[in-house]
């Protein structure tokens, strides 16, 4: 640089750069959403390629060699997908805000750029920039010589000559495609390439080709396909009770149920997307935190290929997010690795947030738990019960609500989002060695079967799987505690009997009970007085409106055959309520 | 004093010229943050010299070019280019502008290409 | 509280007049069989299904610690769309009987004064003059916002 300028005017300079480079970075982070949008929209590309280019310009005024370097590959990235030779897909779009993001790093810290670990960082990086590009190029390049091949098969050309031109475009034409090569080597007319690339459209057409649909189409299909399951449901037992004799119907009928089964399954796969995007969002946010608290943990998530509803991935992130940022913050102390993984396993997808930190000290949560009133002092309470006192509501208080915890958000949030989805948080904690956090949500919450139960006078749905057994209780089963029916003998298990006044909020007097219904939950059984079992269908759940959603025995809603709108019966909430 | 009109979208490029210009005599009038409003100014300031850049939104360089020249066939420009520009490099000089500078330029490049602009 | 004038449905509740404007207004369906969901305050009678959807509804002579009503075939729901948290939700309202849609002046509308003890006051954005009625503009958005719904919807916010 000049000798007249001083060490003033380079200072200016540099925060005139840092200033304009940081309008440009929020450019881009902009536009790369809009990207992710609509990966051809030609605005946006070159609106990203200015930013890169013009940060590059700058960046040699001020010695900034490193994001010279990082704008000026990223640039050439843009600039192919401007010229469509590369498209604009999720990775390259992450390798774009990537190198946005080092920038950012370096206009935040500028001795940064010096420092090796740093820049090996970066080299990485552009690595991965220069060989995407260099995919994208032979990926068009394959596409390309089909067009040979087709020129072949047209008679226009003989397989020496599509060698000839394939040599030619990688010594003399490297910026052109084979056709354009082809014609001005006069091998070919233009209009013997313009019918082969037809061609080689056809052809395409009939492989992989996707839409794009509204989301509220594909919810419609869903909810109608929900409703075809019902109908169908009525159908079966009206039909099935009238025509047993019939095998000609019946056979028919196991058609159209099969059918219909099958429909259902591929309704709700319409609506799966993999968890991808969802842990890619994750990383960022797991990534700036270690950066924030300056901890050298190491983060990673697998299983992101599975797949999810997609109401349900939105519903995940806030949960899922505290659960990492609390593991970073709280579960490691200063090093040590955070893991999240995703897999399938019998009809629920099991979302696992596992570190190896310091784990749940049990001894300061008891304490917790005694000082805020939330547990009962004489009670002995085994470690498990007292890791998940955490999830209790009250226990995490807003003294730590700052950026790291997020906003105070407790874990009992998380729990209760978590099962609004219809899924459970559970905790494995071992101090000294680190704590595991499994979410467990079930894959089709949207159709379920369930018994429909008279309750005094109300339907009510309980879901099949929960149901152990129904019975009609003999006199001498029943064991009453202080004047109130408490207990029911069942075989040789005592089991504690649902409280209709606790569930309900009803008055203390209830009906006799006609039939029972036995629940299970994890081997555990509770017993609901009915008075009648009114029959098993197929149900479509909608969740529960927020107007309602404080109600803990519910945990949902159908519309039954009748066209009436039935509560169903929350069980994983039933089973904590104290017995009558 | 001769007047320069900066037509670049950079708010760094702007204060980089009038800190390599004015030392010796130059008036930098003003800064067009892209070409449609450099024809604009043009018409309003008459600048003897005008420094381009390449890149920018609404109307490029090459277009701008295309404008000034069609407004006076002998309008004086310096092009300010980054590197990669070749193939815009040789359409600018097909329109006919004959001074390039690039970025990053030192001040006494500019200073000798707006001389050699003026001086012929 | 805004005077809103222009056109409005108008209903009875007991011998009084009240008005809703009609671009609240979504639909009116006769009574029809609702779910109770218990836990609830008395005044919500509980959830219907509306094509499909679950609406949860209000009967409004509760809400305004009137005696309740039996209901009779004049007896319907209106389903209004409140604002809650940027969102439109339907919601349903028991009424004893809908009587028309009127236009109401600016000039025809006079402001309501504290009512004191009576409840409604809190929901009235003024009183109309209609032929020789008086009618009672309602805030719906009020009355759906002192309930439980708003203790949930701010937890919600959390």
């Amino acid at each position: 640089m000049n000798n007249e300028m001083n060490i003033e005017e380079n200072n200016e300079f540099l925060e005139d750069f840092i200033l304009e480079a940081n309008e440009h970075i929020e450019n881009i982070e902009m536009k790369v959403l809009e990207l992710e949008k609509d990966p051809d929209d030609e605005e946006t590309v070159h609106s990203l390629f200015r930013s890169f280019h013009t940060i590059k310009g700058l960046a040699g005024f001020v010695e900034q060699e490193l994001v010279g370097s990082i704008a000026h590959k990223t640039e050439t990235l843009l600039d192919g997908c401007r010229k469509k030779t590369i498209k604009a897909d999720k990775d390259i779009i992450d390798l774009i805000l990537i190198s946005s993001d080092y920038i950012k790093k370096i206009c935040e810290n500028i001795p940064i750029a010096n420092d090796p670990a740093f820049i090996s960082e970066t080299d990485e990086h552009l690595q991965k920039v220069a060989s995407a590009e260099e995919k994208a190029k032979n990926n068009l390049k394959t596409a390309d010589s089909k067009i040979g091949e087709i020129l072949v098969e047209d008679k226009k050309l003989k397989p020496e000559e599509v060698e000839e031109i394939i040599e030619k475009q990688k010594t003399e034409y490297p910026d052109l495609k084979f056709g354009e090569i082809a014609i001005k080597e006069k091998k070919v007319e233009a209009k013997d390439v313009l019918n082969a690339v037809r061609t080689q459209q056809t052809k395409s057409n009939v492989s992989e080709d996707y839409m794009r649909i509204s989301t509220e189409k594909v919810n419609t299909l869903v909810d109608m396909v929900g409703e075809l399951i019902i109908t169908q449901s009525l159908i079966e037992q009206q039909a099935l009770s009238k025509c047993d004799a019939d095998n000609v119907f019946l056979t028919n009928f196991n058609r159209m149920t099969r059918i219909t089964r099958d429909l259902q399954n591929l309704a709700m796969f319409l609506r799966m997307v993999p968890l991808k995007s969802t842990f890619q969002k994750i990383s960022r946010i797991a990534r700036d935190t270690i950066n924030e608290l300056g901890k050298d943990i190491d983060f990673s998530t697998t299983g992101d290929e599975t797949e999810i509803d997609r109401m349900v991935t939105e519903k995940l992130l806030d949960p899922l997010v505290h659960l990492v940022k609390n593991a970073i913050s709280h579960g490691i102390e200063s090093k040590g690795t955070v893991k999240v993984t995703a897999y399938n396993k019998r009809g629920s997808i099991y979302i696992e947030v596992i570190d190896d930190g310091q784990g749940i000290n049990t001894e300061k949560v008891y304490k917790k738990a005694l000082e805020k009133g939330l547990i009962d002092p004489d009670k002995e309470y085994t470690e498990r019960e007292i890791q998940e006192f955490i999830m209790l509501p009250g226990f995490s208080t807003v003294e730590v609500a700052n950026n790291i915890s997020g906003r105070g958000v407790g874990m009992d949030v998380v729990r209760t989002e978590v099962q609004k989805i219809g899924g459970k948080v559970e905790i494995n904690s071992e101090k000294g060695k680190g704590s595991t956090f499994i979410l467990k949500i079930p894959v089709n919450h949207a159709i379920m079967n369930g018994t429909v139960v008279d309750i005094e006078g109300s339907n009510y749905i309980i879901p099949t799987l929960n149901i152990k057994q129904i019975i009609q209780p003999k006199e001498d089963q029943w064991v009453s505690v202080q004047g109130t029916l408490s207990r029911i003998k069942v075989r040789q298990e005592i089991i504690p009997i649902i409280s209709l006044s606790d569930l309900f909020g009803m008055s203390k007097e209830h009906e006799d009970p006609q039939l029972v219904v036995i629940l299970e939950l994890e081997q555990k059984y509770r017993a609901l007085p009915v008075r009648n079992v009114i029959g098993r269908q197929e149900i479509v759940v909608k969740p529960v409106g927020e107007e309602f959603s404080q109600l803990g025995f519910v945990s949902g809603m159908s519309i039954l055959g009748d066209g009436k709108v039935s509560l169903i019966l929350d069980i994983d909430n039933i089973f904590k309520v104290k017995g009558a | 004093m001769a007047k320069v009109l900066v037509i670049d979208d950079s708010p760094f490029i702007f204060k980089a010229v009038k800190k390599a210009l004015e030392p010796h005599g130059f008036e930098v009038v003003d800064n067009a943050p892209n070409g449609q409003i450099g024809l604009e100014m043009y018409d309003k300031y008459s600048p003897d010299v005008i420094t381009l850049d390449v890149t920018m939104p609404v109307m490029d360089g090459i277009e701008t070019a295309k404008g000034l020249f069609g407004k006076n066939p002998n309008v004086k420009i310096v092009m300010l280019s980054a590197m990669g520009d070749d193939v815009l490099m040789n359409e600018a000089k097909g329109l006919g502008i004959k001074q390039f500078v690039s970025k990053p330029f030192k001040p006494e490049d500019l200073l000798q290409s707006v001389n050699s602009l003026l001086g012929s | 509280m805004q005077i809103q004038d222009g056109k409005h449905l108008t209903f009875c509740l007991g011998k009084e007049d009240y008005g809703i404007p009609i671009l609240q207004v979504r639909e009116i369906i006769g009574m029809m069989d609702i779910t109770h969901v218990p836990k609830t305050p008395s005044y919500i009678k509980g959830v219907i299904n509306l094509r499909g959807k679950i609406i949860p509804i209000m009967d409004l002579r509760l809400k305004f610690n009137m005696n309740p009503a039996e209901y009779t075939e004049r007896t319907c729901i209106i389903v209004v769309e409140v604002n809650v948290n940027q969102i439109k939700k339907p919601m349903g309202l028991v009424v004893d009987m809908v009587s028309e849609v009127v236009n109401i002046d600016k000039d025809e509308i006079e402001e309501a004064l504290d009512y004191g003890a009576k409840v409604e006051g809190d929901f009235l954005t003024g009183l109309g003059k209609v032929k020789d009625k008086v009618v009672m503009l309602l805030e719906i958005e009020k009355i759906f916002d002192n309930n439980d719904f708003s203790i949930v919807f701010e937890e919600a916010k959390v």
